[in-house]
């Protein structure tokens, strides 16, 4: 990750996420363990992700977050859960 | 630039997570729904028909379904910057206490090798990110102590309350309740402080659940602050809330959600879309009237396509009727797909045989009637079968009619294969009908000898430069024979050519050495 890519808009979106992964957590679709442990790497991640902007060393802690997804296989994880199909539109 | 790329992974990963445990029962692979974006994960066999077209041609790719997720998430809305980092402090001179405790072999990388606490902190990050909480905690609680002037101690109160949260008893809730309180009044510019309220709140949320009154008196006193303000911050706090109080009193939080919902201002659309979310968490008799009113009504697209997915959700005949009144008043065409998706996915004999006639029906948009097709064929059941083959004889509509092809060959099945195979040896039926049927006839699964036959029982050379593109689809070494019996003996020298076309795109080993052959003798 470079710091440029570290934006206030990155972190505002990882915010919002943050809020949506919490609600999930809290859902019937955290029943299935795999999920929530899933989830909740998520909420830690995202919490991390969301004062990035912010924090006075950026890049120091882009580092930390990229070493904890590497750790955690959290993005294999995630491909895991996702199924093949179409990519997701957005608005 | 990873990081980037994992939220957008992340956004993927979470509208698309399977649906276990969800109480609405979900037809198939529902899609979850979360927060911002329920997404509908199409069931297994997800292909998009590559054209069947004469070749050259790209390989067939299974691919996608029509796509009938509604949108994943709003683009990033810009939030401003809201709090800035404090001023570096004054670094107390190191001291043995500097020791630190970390992991034997472990060579922290400095970060700001001038504060004291600097490896402590990366130490006790580290362990939060293992999930052990509780030196986390111990970690973080450290550097406040023996730190306070780094300028790792304001940041340290947060992660010191979230390790507190994740180990969850109410006196590890009750601390990190008291440790947010702290870093507010002693450190108000805290690179975390922007998440402090939220965290907080979700808190007090959990500790009301375990039947903390003075928790719930402030998750109550939280959801009744009414605010119109436009406020990232302060809406996370109120979605927070309101999931808390959903959890600990539903009669009282569905009033005050159907209140966030019915407002319609910009500025509350993305609260609504959470709050829709919620709002389908616990259902209610006025549940699906709330969604449908929602799914007509709400000025924000992403709320009304959520409230449509919803209504998929709630098992009842209620929802059905719904859906089909967004399907027949909607003028707009996106909701009208997630409400024939919607019905695809409920459980009720009703709601397929509203698909069934939608999908005859002559008068309603193409585009409508070939998603009700896919989703149709998606189902696998023999009753829709019977009905895609009988529609195919109906209409005269040519792209309906290859959806169809396409539907019944995502089926599979002997009786679909044969009929798939019968389509392509019609000769009342138009050559693009008759290529398509061939091509899906080979995907679904047709044995090859079969595919090997019709070669020499089809005149037409069209239709024989699409088996010999099918023949290159195949894998099995009897296709690739094939193709090398075309290049070889074919009378035809265009198809002669179109066979050694294939040879030459086709991983076959033997491909080099039967191109040489012919190239040596012509």
């Amino acid at each position: 990750m470079r710091t440029g890519d570290i934006t206030p808009e990155l972190s505002a979106w990882a915010a919002e996420l943050l809020t949506g992964t919490r609600l999930l957590l809290d859902s019937p679709a955290a029943q299935d363990p795999r999920l929530e442990q899933l989830l909740l790497d998520l909420e830690l991640i995202l919490a991390q992700i969301a004062r990035l902007s912010s924090t006075g060393d950026p890049d120091g802690e882009a580092a930390m977050i990229d070493e904890a997804l590497e750790n955690r296989g959290t993005l294999t994880r995630i491909r895991a859960v996702v199924p093949a199909g179409p990519p997701v539109t957005g608005t | 630039m990873r990081t980037v790329l994992f939220v957008f992974t992340l956004g993927a990963a979470i509208a698309a997570a399977p649906l276990a445990g969800q109480t609405p029962p979900v037809k198939s692979q529902g899609g979850v729904a979360f927060g911002t974006a329920p997404v509908a994960v199409a069931r297994p066999a997800q292909a998009l028909q590559p054209a069947p077209a004469a070749q050259p041609a790209p390989a067939p790719q299974r691919a996608h379904a029509p796509q009938s997720a509604p949108a994943l998430h709003p683009a990033p809305a810009p939030r401003a910057p809201t709090a800035a980092h404090p001023a570096p402090p004054a670094h107390p001179a190191p001291t043995a206490e500097g020791e630190l405790q970390v992991p034997a072999g472990w060579i922290p990388e400095a970060w700001a090798p001038q504060d004291p606490a600097d490896s402590l902190y990366r130490a006790a990050r580290e362990a939060l990110n293992r999930n052990d909480y509780d030196r986390a905690a111990n970690l973080f609680a450290e550097i406040i102590r023996r730190f306070p002037q780094s300028q790792y101690a304001p940041d340290a109160y947060y992660w010191q309350a979230f390790a507190l949260y994740r180990k969850g008893g109410a006196q590890d809730l009750r601390a990190a309740l008291d440790l947010l309180e702290r870093q507010k009044s002693l450190h108000p510019k805290a690179a975390t402080i922007a998440e402090n309220e939220a965290l907080a709140t979700r808190i007090r949320g959990q500790l009301a659940r375990l039947g903390d009154a003075r928790a719930a008196e402030s998750l109550t006193k939280s959801v009744a602050e009414s605010t119109t303000a436009c406020n990232a911050e302060e809406d996370a706090v109120r979605v927070a809330a309101l999931n808390g109080l959903l959890h600990m009193n539903a009669d009282r939080a569905v009033p005050i959600l159907e209140q966030v919902l019915a407002r319609r201002d910009p500025c509350s659309a993305p609260l609504r879309r959470k709050a829709v979310f919620l709002i389908s968490q616990k259902v209610t008799p006025r549940t699906e009237d709330i969604l449908l009113g929602l799914a007509q009504e709400d000025p924000d697209p992403e709320v009304r396509e959520q409230a449509v997915f919803w209504l998929s959700q709630v098992g009842s005949e209620k929802a059905v009727d719904a859906l089909v009144q967004v399907l027949r008043t909607s003028t707009d065409a996106t909701i009208q797909e997630k409400a024939i998706f919607a019905l695809s996915q409920h459980s009720s004999q009703r709601a397929s045989a509203i698909l069934r006639e939608y999908a005859s029906r002559d008068g309603v948009p193409s585009r409508l009637r070939e998603h009700a097709i896919f989703w149709i064929g998606q189902s696998g059941s023999p009753e829709d079968a019977r009905f895609l083959r009988d529609l195919f004889s109906r209409t005269a509509d040519e792209e309906l009619k290859k959806k169809i092809l396409f539907s019944l060959s995502q089926m599979g099945g002997r009786d679909n294969e044969r009929w798939l195979l019968d389509v392509a040896l019609d000769t009342k039926a138009g050559l693009e009908i008759r290529k398509s049927a061939l091509f899906w006839a080979s995907q679904s699964g047709v044995p090859f000898e079969e595919l090997a036959a019709l070669y020499d029982r089809m005149p037409e050379r069209e239709l024989k430069e699409q088996l010999i593109f099918v023949y290159s689809q195949r894998s099995e070494r009897a296709a690739f024979d094939k193709l090398i019996e075309i290049a070889r003996k074919d009378p035809d020298r265009q198809l002669r050519e179109k066979a050694i076309f294939w040879i030459g795109q086709s991983d076959d080993p033997r491909a080099t050495e039967i191109l040489l052959e012919l190239l040596t003798n012509g």
